[in-house]
């Protein structure tokens, strides 16, 4: 905090402590000055990104609302693309709604790992250069991140961070804090789940043949449909409580909504390209699915320059932090 | 003498510690009359309840022995105890002050021999002591208790049900029936030396006090060093009575805080480097750490932390306490803070936590409301309050003894000014 | 007049029932041939009546009462038309020894023999009436100096204010604003001194003497005989007491070289920022630049010994108030503080968050390791210690030292006291006046004469107008008293004072010496002591030093008490039953041995107490004498002394305990064990140990044996 006061940009970015904060917003109760720390941290996490973010136009533009058409004008050019090649742009395919006929599978897959192995690399220079931050700033022991990365994925997997911010509940501010252990742990297990799902699907299609769309009753649809629920459950919460809280957790910034956002909509057209293919509308299912894509390839594409970067920065300053005792 | 110009030389001074003690008694040897209003059954208000005063560390009672013979020796001095002050009416020079006095149950024919309190059946805790033991029902408020007269705790005796006290006492100095009085004073000015209280720690919810037996307050901890405290002056862990082998002193417990009190006691620090000598004078091996965020040891107190600091055995960390977990079994507390010196995190496993919990102003929630300007902490703002009325000692602001004595003996010239120009008028 | 004794022993609160009053009785009629003795179950209720008829009609003017301890009653037993003896046979007998007891009733037996003894040796005493002056002389016209000037005119009494300048208003009328005062403690607000001095100029009872330096003081309360000189002219006045409001110097800032004072002049000391702030030039004084960075370096505590460290309090405030200034004046300015622990006790708080908000004040604790100049013409400013981590350099355009305050020191200027021990205020170790400073702030050692504002510690102007107030009630007090011949604190209204029986003395000069309040001065050239009354706080120090003991008071004297260290009868060679002389200092030591009563804690019964004003009226022969008389040991029960010293007289038990070393000389002449004469510190609160401590000592007497002059 007295870093930040002080312009000294550096120390402050490069410290894990800034990742390693679950926003339990203790501190924040607890500041005699009311100085907010909590709401001071999430703000450097925010900058943090896009400082760190490769190439940085990428992260500059994550975080300012104005650049907001244009980074879906990127997917939606894409998209829209192919389906002139296609042909799909004038006459939707005839028949029962399977989104595979509208834009094969296979366009689609090229297309997202392409893209993603791009974002992948752009993600882990960035986490790498935050890695060198923090070794610069706050000095290493020798040790590589190897030893800490059972625990730490093990920690992360089980949550326990956030279980501690639920340890020590203060007052009135016990519903916040006693949501975001729970609430949290659905979004992840939900987005995990919402992975092994089109993981699956992808291994279906090309390993056996299996083509979409899966009955309902198949156990990775289950898995799907119930991790999307989750997800959107979860999501709701989240807004909820961002908005009621504001008080004991700090205001929320444009980037918070902004994932918060793009998270929940694209689990929201997910489900609704489900329900209109059943309900057997084209002239509802393909649009929608085509807007669904767009969210997909935002949310995944963009991940090095959106809050979803937390899952590089905190991983690697919870590595990192493991690693030093 | 015409009503309109009538004026009186009193001054009435409400409440009966050290700073109206000192107002008073200093009034009085310059010539004027003065009436002291205490809300306890004694004088020597919270000074009374300290083991030793720094940086000398010497007994308060050393000073309030000599004001007491002064008040003895001083006709002009006189003193309602059990008393308050209802409400305050009039201008400078002509004052007109109602005072409410509750029942002692024992009158001045009291020898303090106490036979009385062999045969009463009744226990009340210990407020002398904060709670910590009891007393009957009847009792002495302590040893050097100014005046020394009995009184009966009225919330715990059962009066004429039970009086079992009036038939032990030789001098009929017991009257169970004894009922509120109220009456009037006119004084010419007013001088408000209405103390503090501590602040309540309980709600400050991370350090446990309420929680865990051997969490305590400072005030608390001055009690336990006393001779004439809980457990005549041995420092005992309240959840086992065992000596203190360790203990941590948290400063700015609830102070300087906007969750809190805002503004500093400027006690504290100090108050807390004493405790730490009662702690290692009783113990060779116990050892002492202070966490605090500023070391505040204003004037020559700078030279008492640097004696106290001297001790090997008194550590101080610059830190705030973030939690104290205690453990079930032997009740041990182990306190997390933050070392910023040391830029990590430091835990420490001790038997005692000692919170140094701040002044709170004494007039929070008072009726004295008519003249007296009162800030958001409920301290007299002192020029900004009705001419004729001032304020002296923790009235005013959170200050040491040193403050409170000076304060004192300004106020009291302050209404003698008010009392000699309304007379002049 | 002749002296007519009454003795009433009461029984009440188990005195009855431990002692057998009858045999009192006996003795006060048999062994005193006292007429009047009356018994009582309660003399303090219905019975006082029978006193005062004694008074009215049996002409008893000299009452003795056995009761409970003088500490109580003390209204009841207000007698005026006679003088009063409180026997104390409630604590100290029957509610700390076992009743029935042979030795219990031979406590209570010397008890009442020392109390009837001590009746029939004192005289009431004659008051000094002949110094009336009523007028303050208040010595600097700053905030504390015009408030006590105020202070005493409002209070109907006159005052001479002498200021050395040739204005009123001290140091605030250099200060630009000051801290804030008012809620809710934000904002700096104006020092408000104009008002003051023209309130203080216009005043008809105040006379304004500026340009004017108090050349000598000589006299005592109620009859100060001043000297001034104003304009080369010297004229002369009287005054009964004495403000001394001499204020502070700023700290002597060359002691701070390795912080670049001197070397550059963009380091320059707060009050340097304080005088570039009101006189608007916030610029760099190398090259006259607008200020845009600037450090405050508070130079305070263990780290930094070169400093003043007793004014951090004050001095943490002036830096905020600086940094508040900088950033008013230039809103793009950013200035650093560097400090250790920020002072700002109680509502200063809120300043100092406020301050703290400021994006463009940047605090950091640590410590100045160096100070270079930079290319820019500013200077770079290397703070170590800090707990942003690594080493700190800053580039300044300005580096300010908070410095601190100074006491003018009165021993070199302001009072001139003409007086045999010096011509200032004696200093306690730190350099400001000796007083017992936490519940006596205003009792200096030089009786009269009170000291406010900075120089008797550092303080802010409210507190300062505070300071002045009260040393002015102190000193309108000392007037008061002096013209009823009564002493002030702490013995307040004491009417006694000594004298010399000067046929024998010496001219040793030691009762000049030791007076704590240089009450005695010697007649020049004869070198004979002459107290002047005034000054005297009735301890009696001088008593005790007095090698030939011709110094009395007329209701405490040398013959006084060696007549009761006498009335005590000495059980003649019983091993069980020592006698042992306790002189116990009456303000802490003997409230103590009442303590151990109320608790009914047990104390030996060989001890007779003989309460003394301060153990420093004990004199050595009067222990000596007690070994001859039979005494197994004596015991000086008395308050701590040393820096910390608890002594309400200053000095006395210090005194006392290097005049022991002559009663052990004495001792070893008389072939007795030096150890059977102990001085002891007793606090008041310490009565928990006391018995314990009591208890030691007998058995050390015992196992020594007895005394064997018993019966010379």
């Amino acid at each position: 905090m007295v870093w930040v006061q002080w312009g000294l940009k550096e120390r402050a970015l490069g410290n894990s402590s800034i990742w390693l904060c679950h926003q339990c917003a203790t501190c924040t109760a607890y500041c005699p000055r009311d100085a907010k720390p909590a709401s001071l941290m999430a703000a450097l996490r925010d900058y943090s990104i896009s400082h760190y973010a490769v190439p940085g136009f990428l992260g500059q533009a994550l975080g300012d609302p104005k650049y907001l058409p244009l980074l879906f004008a990127l997917p939606t050019l894409i998209f829209l693309a192919v389906l002139a090649w296609l042909g799909h742009l004038t006459a939707l395919p005839e028949g029962r709604i399977v989104y595979s006929r509208f834009l094969p599978i296979l366009y689609i897959e090229a297309i997202f790992v392409a893209a993603m192995t791009l974002s992948g690399l752009a993600a882990l220079g960035g986490g790498v250069r935050y890695w060198q931050a923090m070794s610069r700033q706050m000095g290493r022991n020798g040790h590589g991140p190897g030893q800490a990365l059972v625990p730490t994925l093990l920690a992360i997997l089980r949550h326990r961070k956030f279980r501690e911010c639920e340890a020590h509940p203060v007052g009135i501010r016990e519903t916040y804090k006693r949501h975001l252990h729970t609430t949290h742990l659905a979004v992840f297990y939900g987005f995990l789940g919402l992975v092994v799902t089109t993981t699956s699907v992808g291994i279906g299609i090309y390993a056996f043949g299996y083509l979409t769309p899966w009955p309902l009753w198949h156990p990775v649809k289950i898995l799907g449909n119930v991790s999307g629920l989750a997800v959107i459950g979860a999501l709701v919460v989240f807004g909820y409580r961002r908005i009621a809280d504001k008080e004991q957790a700090g205001k929320s910034t444009y980037s918070d909504w902004l994932f918060l956002d793009i998270l929940l909509l694209t689990t929201l057209t997910g489900f609704l390209s489900e329900l209109f293919r059943l309900a057997d509308l084209p002239g509802l299912a393909y649009p929608i699915y085509f807007i669904h894509l767009d969210f997909v390839f935002f949310l995944l594409v963009y991940i090095p320059y959106s809050k979803f970067a937390h899952v590089v920065y905190r991983t690697a300053a919870m590595l990192h932090a493991a690693s030093e005792t | 003498m015409p009503s309109s110009v009538e004026s009186h030389r009193g001054i009435l001074v409400v409440g009966g510690g050290i700073a109206g003690i000192t107002t008073a008694v200093e009034a009085a040897e310059a010539g004027y009359e003065v009436y002291i209003v205490e809300k306890n059954p004694y004088l020597g208000g919270r000074v009374a309840q300290l083991y030793k005063y720094f940086p000398k560390l010497c007994p308060p009672y050393c000073g309030l022995e000599i004001n007491f013979q002064r008040i003895k020796k001083e006709p002009r001095v006189r003193f309602f105890t059990l008393a308050e002050v209802d409400k305050i009416e009039g201008r400078p020079g002509n004052f007109d002050v109602t005072i409410t006095q509750r029942p002692r149950y024992v009158n001045d024919r009291c020898t303090a021999c106490n036979a009385c309190v062999a045969v009463c059946p009744v226990d009340r805790p210990n407020e002398f002591n904060f709670g910590m033991g009891t007393t009957k029902a009847i009792y002495l408020p302590h040893e050097m208790a100014f005046p020394m007269k009995y009184v009966i705790d009225d919330r715990a005796c059962r009066l004429t049900e039970c009086a079992k006290c009036v038939e032990a006492c030789q001098y009929n100095a017991i009257d169970l029936t004894m009922q509120p009085r109220t009456f009037s004073l006119k004084v010419g000015a007013v001088v408000l030396a209405t103390g503090w209280k501590p602040y309540d720690a309980a709600r400050i919810d991370n350090l446990g006090f309420g929680k865990y037996p051997n969490v305590i307050t400072n005030v608390m901890m001055e009690r336990l060093a006393a001779p004439n405290g809980p457990t005549k002056g041995k420092i005992l862990r309240p959840s086992d009575g065992k000596p203190v082998e360790s203990a941590v002193f948290i400063q700015c417990a609830g102070s300087r805080d906007v969750n809190h009190l805002g503004y500093c006691s400027s006690i504290c620090c100090l108050a807390s480097l004493k405790e730490a000598t009662y702690l290692r004078d009783q113990n060779p091996s116990a050892k002492a750490y202070v966490f605090y965020i500023d070391l505040r040891t204003p004037g020559t107190y700078e030279y008492f932390s640097q004696k106290v600091l001297s001790d090997q055995n008194v550590s101080i960390m610059k830190g705030k306490v973030a939690k104290i977990v205690e453990d079930p079994q032997t009740k041990q507390l182990t306190v997390e803070a933050e070392d910023i010196l040391g830029a990590e995190k430091t835990t420490l496993t001790v038997d005692l936590v000692v919170l140094a919990t701040g002044m709170a102003s004494s007039l929070e929630g008072s009726k004295l409301g008519a003249g007296v300007t009162l800030d958001k902490d409920s301290f007299v703002v002192a020029d900004a309050s009705g001419e004729g009325i001032f304020a002296a000692g923790c009235a005013r602001s959170p200050v040491d003894v040193a403050t409170a004595t000076q304060e004192g003996t300004a106020a009291a010239l302050r209404a003698i000014e008010t009392i000699q120009i309304a007379a002049r008028r | 007049m002749e002296k007519k004794l009454g003795v009433y022993v009461c029984g009440g609160c188990g005195i009855g029932e431990c002692v057998d009053k009858e045999r009192l009785v006996r003795i006060a009629a048999e062994e005193y041939q006292v007429s009047v003795v009356k018994t009582s179950p309660a003399f303090c209720l219905e019975d006082v009546r029978l006193i005062k008829e004694d008074i009215e009609k049996e002409g008893v003017n000299a009452v003795v009462i056995a009761a409970c301890s003088p500490r109580v009653n003390t209204d009841v037993f207000a007698l005026p038309s006679a003088t009063v003896e409180r026997v104390n046979l409630r604590e100290q007998v029957a509610w700390s020894h076992p009743p029935g007891h042979e030795e219990t009733q031979s406590l209570a037996n010397d008890a009442l023999r020392i109390g009837i003894v001590r009746a029939q040796k004192t005289r009431p005493p004659t008051p000094f009436t002949e110094a009336n002056e009523r007028t303050v002389l208040v010595i600097g016209g700053g905030v504390a100096g015009m408030t006590a000037a105020l202070g005493a005119a409002r209070s109907s009494v006159k005052a001479i204010l002498v200021e050395k300048t040739p204005r009123l208003g001290g140091f605030a009328a250099r200060l630009w604003k000051q801290v804030p005062k008012h809620p809710p403690y934000r904002d700096l607000e104006e020092p408000g001194v104009d008002a003051l001095i023209r309130e203080t100029e216009a005043h008809p009872d105040i006379q304004v003497l500026t340009g004017a330096e108090v050349q000598t003081i000589a006299g005592q309360p109620g009859k100060f005989e001043v000297s001034i000189r104003r304009d080369g002219e010297v004229r002369s006045v009287t005054a009964g007491a004495v403000v001394l409001a001499t204020g502070w110097r700023p700290f002597d800032a060359t002691a701070l070289e390795r912080y670049g004072f001197g070397k550059s002049p963009n380091v320059v000391t707060n009050v340097t920022l304080e005088e570039m702030a009101r006189t608007g030039k916030l610029t760099r004084p190398s090259d006259g630049k607008e200020v845009k960075t600037v450090a405050i370096l508070q130079c305070d505590g263990s780290g930094d010994e070169a400093n003043a460290q007793y004014s951090a309090s004050v001095t943490y405030l002036v830096s905020l108030k600086h940094a508040t200034y900088i950033r008013e004046r230039c809103p793009d300015a950013s200035v650093y503080v560097i400090y250790r622990d920020m002072q700002t006790p109680g509502m200063y708080e809120y300043f100092y968050k406020k301050v703290q908000e400021d994006p463009g004040v940047l605090f950091t604790r640590g410590t100045v390791k160096e100070v270079l100049p930079d290319a820019a013409g500013g200077l770079v400013v290397e703070v170590e210690g800090s707990p942003l981590g690594g080493g700190v350099r800053l580039a300044v355009d300005l580096l300010v030292l908070a410095t601190g305050m100074v006491p003018v020191a009165s021993e070199s200027e302001g009072l001139n006291l003409a007086y045999l021990q010096g011509k200032g205020l004696p200093v306690s170790k730190y350099g400001f006046a000796d007083s017992n400073f936490l519940c006596f702030p205003y009792e200096t050692r030089r009786t009269g004469i009170y000291s406010a504002g900075c120089v008797r510690k550092p303080m802010d102007l409210t507190a300062a107008a505070l300071d002045g107030s009260a040393a002015a009630l102190k000193a309108i007090q000392a007037v008061e008293k002096s013209s009823a011949g009564a002493a002030v604190h702490p013995r307040v209204g004491d009417l006694s004072y000594p004298s010399f029986f000067l046929q024998q003395c010496t001219m040793c000069g030691r009762c000049s010496q030791e007076c704590p309040f240089g009450a005695i001065e010697l007649v020049p050239e004869k070198n004979t002591p002459f107290v002047v009354t005034n000054r005297c706080r009735r301890c009696g120090i001088c008593m005790g030093a007095c090698p030939v003991q011709i110094i009395s008071f007329d209701d405490y004297t040398v013959d006084m008490v060696a007549s009761m260290i006498k009335a005590v009868e000495i059980p003649e060679g019983d091993e069980e039953k020592p006698r042992i002389l306790v002189l116990a200092c009456e303000n802490d030591a003997y409230p103590a041995l009442d303590m151990a009563g109320i608790n009914r804690l047990q104390l030996p019964a060989s001890l007779r107490v003989i309460p003394v004003r301060c153990l420093g009226s004990v004199n050595a022969i009067m222990a000596a004498d007690a070994f001859s008389r039979g005494f197994d040991g004596v015991l000086l029960l008395g308050c701590k002394s040393g820096d910390d010293y608890q002594c309400h007289f200053i000095k006395g038990s210090e005194l006392l305990a290097t005049r022991m070393e002559n009663v052990r000389e004495t001792l070893g002449r008389l072939m007795l064990e030096p150890e059977r004469a102990t001085v002891m510190d007793v606090e008041i609160s310490g009565f928990d140990r006391l018995p314990d401590r009591l208890a030691e000592f007998v058995a050390s007497i015992k196992a020594v044996g007895l005394n064997p002059m018993k019966g010379f």
